[in-house]
């Protein structure tokens, strides 16, 4: 009984469950604000509206419409994640990748034009559009590196053009282009660009884009966790990122760290719009503001406590409400209730390191607590 | 019976009255009772860490005491932030100064007093009356030409020179002090409070310094003065408390006691003696740096001046000087922490001038930095990844890309062993939460445990207890002992006495005197340092051109 | 609309968020929630528009509108105060999720009460806040150069702000809570305090701006936000490294580069060159881009910009 008390306490006691504790937390409260807004909105609908955002596809009866868009929503997660990962990459080496959407539509470009133009391989694509995004991120590196720029504001700066040329370079090219819907040609599994299901497919009730990339993400996680943790590189990255003096005192290059930590950012944003258009479920359509993608990836970095494997989970929470949320357009509530929920999560996220602090100080209080007690006792 | 008469009789202008104050577990302040006679000045005094900065935040409001009360002449009162304590005229020189570097001198005077614009005269009419309402309620618009008469009649009564239009980054320290002086004296502050004020100071600043402080008191303020220089406590006090370690221990009268006295007081204990130096003669050079240039990027001004020397095995140089005068600069040049304009530097003999940092460090150069939160360790990094800081990429600690973290934590066990490192777990421990001194071990022990060909500490014993000082000393001289050459920079004449085999004074950029311990004593190492010598030595040096 | 009044709306808008931003950086948080301050006081400022019966007088509902405009934003950035202040949370995430809240925000409830994408501000009574329908004034033989009072206020704002930030008390201890608020904190200035109203003043002049902003369109969809506006506002107030006079010089020249955007095709030569529209609104951000690094090397910004402050760290 007293091992199983004391393996709780120690277990609370770890800083990953406090993380843990504090992200759930956030989840929640971002979940009952949504709830309020869609009370507020319709109140007669409001509790099926929820229950449809919460349940995604268990709204289903049908087992395999179930098990199709569960696989939907799995696959879906899998550029979150990459997402999540460029954010986390860049945020552990003291940056805040607020250009990952430039590098997501520049990497959309590669791929439009090598993947459905060209029709290359998809892992070639897949490959040349990850350079191609972790060149353009270097930008932001290299600025911040030698003209010490603030990569926030480069980045943003670099959306904006991204976006502008994307939509340019696209919609001027016709084949690549579908005039009647304003948006470049989906990449269907007929292409050799498409990422193959190999039979996964099968899992889930036939839907094709259920495939290799869910696999791949999986993978690139557990890569970017050993990086992190285990490598010089990740060394070299955090130090920078913690204390960029100390590490240059040291004689860590903090031109070397910075530009090694956006190209890698960039590469995962790349890979994000690669397991996106690849798995032929979006394309680029024409829009006057930079991919929602890339602001999604902050939330879940951040709610999956900034840890590689916390973002498998967090990012999988997010496009579960997103894709309920896309649901509930019929019970006359928009899909961008689901975006409210996730910026609260985000707004919340910003209180976690608080909340951490107070959660070890309430902790410390009542061990002398018990502490004088014990002395009392004893007298 | 007469001392009791005697005590009903004073008035004081300050009384703290058994405050103690905890900081997390550790008792910074412990019933610790400070009574300020009106008119006087005493003197706090006590050893780095006994609680004197704690105490003094306490009276300025910057801390809330767990225990005990504060009376202002014989009436309790309640002082919970700097308002409370400006408003009953207390005021305080921190010992970072608290000053807006962007401000000029002026601004810094007002900020947080500030005058507003008003008409003056006795019969005002209607419009310059609602005028005078709008502008004091809703407007305040700054009268920064009153506030600059007001302030000159300060100047010239305390005889505080100041340009009121400098920005307060282009100007001296010793003016800087006069600035948080004159921002009291604004305030109508008649307890002043000075946290070791003298730290920065020239030789001869000191003897200004004490004037003003004469002067102000001859004026009727109240003063304490918080210091560990017995010379100076001497000079001025008319009280002495003393503190340690938390503890009150007793006040005494300056006139009826000796610094021998206080000396004991302060410490508890007798300091153990550092080792004897040994006599040595050093070898062969190590590092020679030649004709060292370094320019400051904002102001184009020379930090450095075209200054040469050399360090041999089995000896000590230190770099002396006042805090700012190129020393820290000379550093970065060796280092290859800022590009230097000009110069060679040679290690053993080869010229590392165009190195990288990393390549220096490889070549052969240590360095423990002067701020080591800043510039020594990653705070949220564990023991073991701060011990191979510099070295994690060595072939020992990685293997292709991967660290080897079992030898790392091979490694760090033993030094954590060999240099008493102590933390409240493991190697594993974040070394944000431990003690400065023990955080300072990591970093020498990193930087000497590295087998370097030279040693470079800047004042490695900053703010560390008299015992982590003790320890920081001995392992220096070990290494002198091992025939290491070592490069010290240090701002404290006692250390630089203690451990220099020679001693390179620095003043504005250049080397303006070369000596051994042995044959110069501190006055006139001061002096030097003051740059009062500096025209002799230029005077010298063109006889000799001739 | 001719390129000129186009011109001049562009810096008016440009111009009041951006010193508006000024107010919150010079105080040291970082005004990264412009975008979100302008899209949630536009919102709010247009759904009421919206809903305003008829029968209220012009000039009336202009004055209540612009209330709700200002005043939305305000609260709204009381959102960034507390978390980044009061909780010493993470500027940049913080003011992102603000930014994307504020356009989720105005998108779902924009949709529930007007059953459309955009929001629709064709009505006729809103001509009173219509910038070109103010006065035209044929001075100097030009003709046809309209002025409203959006240009006005920009203009008169700019020696305002001047003589608040560096004239008056508020001003001074503004500025010495950015540069160095543990000095600020023991002449007994509230840092805190301070920043809030900082805050809040940034976010009431960006919700004005927003408000502006989308009464020079007939309609206004809210899920392009304030299509970067609140971005570029903070670019113009690094460029104007925090002066009010730069600021509105700034304005100026990115305004230029945003005009050239909409009537470079009006242009003969420059239409000849056959250059994509899309080159041409690129072209403000990529400006802005060179000249953050011709300023960014000599860092002149707030010293203590984007630190929370902690008493304990004094």
């Amino acid at each position: 009984m007293n091992k199983i008390k004391s393996f709780f306490s120690s277990l609370i006691k770890k800083d990953s469950t406090k993380t843990v504790v504090t992200s759930l937390w956030c989840a929640l409260l971002g979940l009952i604000l949504g709830f309020f807004i869609l009370l507020v909105i319709n109140p007669s609908n409001a509790a099926y509206g929820m229950s449809s955002v919460l349940g995604n596809y268990l709204i289903f009866s049908n087992p395999g419409d179930r098990l199709n868009y569960f696989g939907q929503t799995l696959a879906k997660t899998a550029p979150l994640i990459a997402m999540s990962l460029s954010i986390l990459v860049s945020y552990k080496a003291g940056l805040f990748n607020l250009g990952a959407s430039g590098q997501y539509s520049i990497a959309v470009l590669v791929i439009c034009f090598l993947g459905v133009g060209a029709n290359w391989p998809w892992y070639v694509v897949m490959i040349i559009a990850m350079i191609a995004a972790a060149i353009w991120s270097a930008i932001t590196g290299l600025l911040k590196a030698f003209f010490n720029v603030n990569e926030v504001i480069s980045g943003i700066m670099l959306n904006w053009i991204a976006l502008y040329l994307v939509n340019g370079l696209l919609s001027n090219s016709s084949s690549v282009w579908d005039g009647a819907h304003s948006e470049s040609i989906m990449i269907t599994s007929e292409y050799n660009s498409f990422i193959p299901s190999i039979g996964l497919d099968k899992l889930f009730a036939g839907n094709s884009i259920v495939g290799l990339g869910m696999i791949l993400i999986l993978i690139v996680v557990i890569i970017i966790f050993i990086l992190l943790k285990k490598t010089t590189v990740g060394y070299e990255l955090k130090a920078t990122g913690l204390n960029s003096d100390a590490a240059r005192y040291a004689g860590i290059s903090k031109v070397k760290s910075i530009l090694i930590a956006t190209a890698i950012s960039g590469a995962l944003a790349g890979l994000s719009a690669s397991l996106s258009l690849q798995n032929g479920f979006t394309s680029w359509r024409l829009s006057s503001v930079p991919p929602e993608i890339g602001f999604q990836g902050i939330s879940s970095a951040f709610l999956g406590g900034l840890h590689p494997i916390g973002v498998i989970f967090s990012s999988y929470f997010i496009m579960h409400i997103t894709e309920g949320g896309s649901m509930i357009t019929d019970l006359g509530f928009s899909p961008e209730t689901a975006s409210i929920m996730t910026s609260v999560i985000i707004y919340l996220s910003g209180f976690v390191f608080f909340i951490k602090e107070a959660m070890r100080k309430f902790e410390i209080k009542s061990e002398l607590n018990k502490l004088s007690r014990n002395k009392e006792n004893k007298v | 019976m007469t001392t009791l008469n005697n005590m009903e009789e004073t008035t004081y202008a300050i009384e703290m009255l058994g405050i103690t104050k905890k900081f997390g577990n550790i008792l910074a302040n412990d019933h610790i009772d400070i009574r300020l006679q009106k008119g006087h000045i005493l003197a706090l005094c006590g050893e780095n860490g006994a609680g004197k900065s704690t105490i003094m935040s306490i009276l300025f409001g910057l801390y809330a005491p767990d225990e005990g009360i504060i009376k202002k002449e014989g009436v309790e009162v309640k002082i919970t932030n700097p308002n409370d304590a400006t408003n009953l005229n207390i005021g305080m020189v921190h010992q970072h100064f608290k000053l807006v570097d962007t401000f000029t001198v002026l601004q810094n005077i007002v900020l947080g007093d500030e005058t507003l614009k008003e008409f003056r005269g006795d019969n005002l009419n209607i419009v310059k009356k609602s005028l005078n309402y709008l502008n004091k309620h809703i407007f305040k618009i700054l009268d920064y030409k009153k506030a600059r008469e007001d302030i000159n009649k300060i100047i010239n009564q305390y005889d505080l020179q100041v340009d009121l239009d400098k920005k307060i980054k282009d100007i001296s320290v010793e003016m800087q002090q006069k600035v948080e002086i004159i921002k009291m004296l604004y305030r109508k502050n008649d307890i002043l409070i000075f946290d070791e004020p003298t730290a920065v100071l020239t030789e001869q600043e000191i003897q200004n310094f004490l004037k003003v402080m004469n002067n102000l008191k001859k004026e009727g303020k109240s003063i304490i003065f918080i210091s560990h220089k017995l010379n100076e406590i001497f000079a001025v006090s008319d009280q002495i408390t003393v503190i340690r370690k938390g503890k009150y221990i007793d006040t005494l009268k300056t006139s009826e006691t000796t610094k021998e006295e206080i000396s004991a007081l302060m410490m508890g204990r007798k300091l153990k003696d550092f080792k004897e130096k040994s006599k040595k003669t050093p070898k062969e050079e190590v590092l020679r740096v030649e004709h060292l240039t370094m320019i400051d990027p904002f102001s184009k001004k020379k930090v450095v001046n075209d200054i040469s020397f050399n360090v041999r095995k089995g000896e000590i140089v230190t770099l002396a000087g006042i805090d700012g005068n190129g020393q820290q600069e000379v550093i970065y040049g060796i280092t290859g922490i800022k590009k230097a304009r000009d110069g060679v530097i040679l290690l053993d003999k080869k010229d590392i001038s165009s190195y990288s940092i990393r390549e220096k460090i490889k070549a052969g150069i240590s360095h423990i930095p002067e701020d080591r939160h800043k510039h020594g360790l990653i705070l949220d990094y564990s023991i073991y990844e701060n011990t191979v800081l510099d070295r994690y990429y060595e072939k020992e600690f990685s293997k292709c890309l991967f660290l080897n973290e079992k030898n790392i934590k091979k490694y760090a066990d033993e030094l954590i062993d060999k240099y008493d490192v102590r933390s409240s777990g493991d190697g594993n421990t974040i070394v944000r939460s431990m003690s400065g001194g023990n955080q300072q071990k990591i970093i020498v022990g990193r930087e000497i445990e590295r087998n370097q060909d030279l040693l470079i500490a800047v004042q490695p014993t900053r703010g560390l207890d008299v015992g982590a000082i003790e320890g920081i000393h001995n392992l220096l001289l070990e290494q002198r002992e091992e025939d290491k050459a070592i490069l010290l920079v240090s701002l404290e004449l006692d250390q630089v006495f203690t451990l220099s085999d020679r001693i390179l004074v620095m003043y504005e950029g250049e080397i303006v005197g070369e000596f051994t311990p042995e044959k110069v004593n501190k006055k006139t190492l001061g002096l030097y340092m003051s740059g009062a010598k500096k025209d002799e030595v230029n005077a010298i040096k063109e006889g000799a051109n001739e | 609309m001719s390129a000129v009044l186009f011109l001049l709306a562009f810096v008016s808008i440009l111009t009041i968020v951006a010193l508006g931003g000024m107010f919150s950086e010079k105080s040291g948080t970082v005004a990264l929630s412009l975008e979100g301050c302008m899209t949630f006081g536009a919102f709010n400022a247009g759904m009421v528009m919206y809903v305003l019966p008829n029968s209220v007088p012009a000039g009336i509902s202009a004055l209540i509108v612009i209330l709700v405009a200002i005043v939305s934003a305000g609260l709204y950035s009381l959102l960034l105060a507390v978390a980044c202040v009061t909780f010493k949370a993470n500027q940049t995430l913080v003011g992102t999720a603000l930014n994307i809240l504020a356009t989720a925000l105005a998108v779902v409830l924009i949709k529930q009460v007007t059953r459309t994408e955009a929001l629709p501000l064709g009505n006729s009574r809103l001509s009173f806040m219509r910038f070109y329908e103010i006065f035209n004034v044929n001075f100097f033989g030009m003709q046809g150069v309209s002025f409203n009072w959006l240009i006005i206020i920009a203009l008169v704002l700019v020696p305002i702000v001047y003589v608040v930030i560096y004239k008056t008390r508020f001003g001074l201890r503004l500025s010495s809570c950015g540069e160095n608020p543990s000095s600020a904190d023991s002449l007994g200035i509230n840092v805190n305090k301070t920043r809030y109203i900082g805050i809040i003043i940034s976010g009431a002049l960006a919700g004005f701006g927003g408000l502006f902003l989308i009464t020079m369109n007939s309609e206004w969809e809210f899920a392009n936000g304030a299509t970067g506006f609140g971005y570029l506002a903070l670019a113009v107030l690094i460029f104007g490294q925090w002066k009010p006079l730069y600021i509105l010089l700034g304005a100026l020249i990115f305004s230029g580069f945003k005009t050239l955007s909409v009537f470079y095709s009006s242009i003969n030569f420059l239409n000849n060159l056959g250059i994509s529209s899309y080159f041409y609104l690129a072209l403000p951000y990529v400006v802005c881009l060179i000249v953050l690094i011709f300023t960014s090397k000599k860092n002149v910004g707030p010293k203590a910009l984007g630190e929370p402050y902690d008493k304990g760290k004094r």
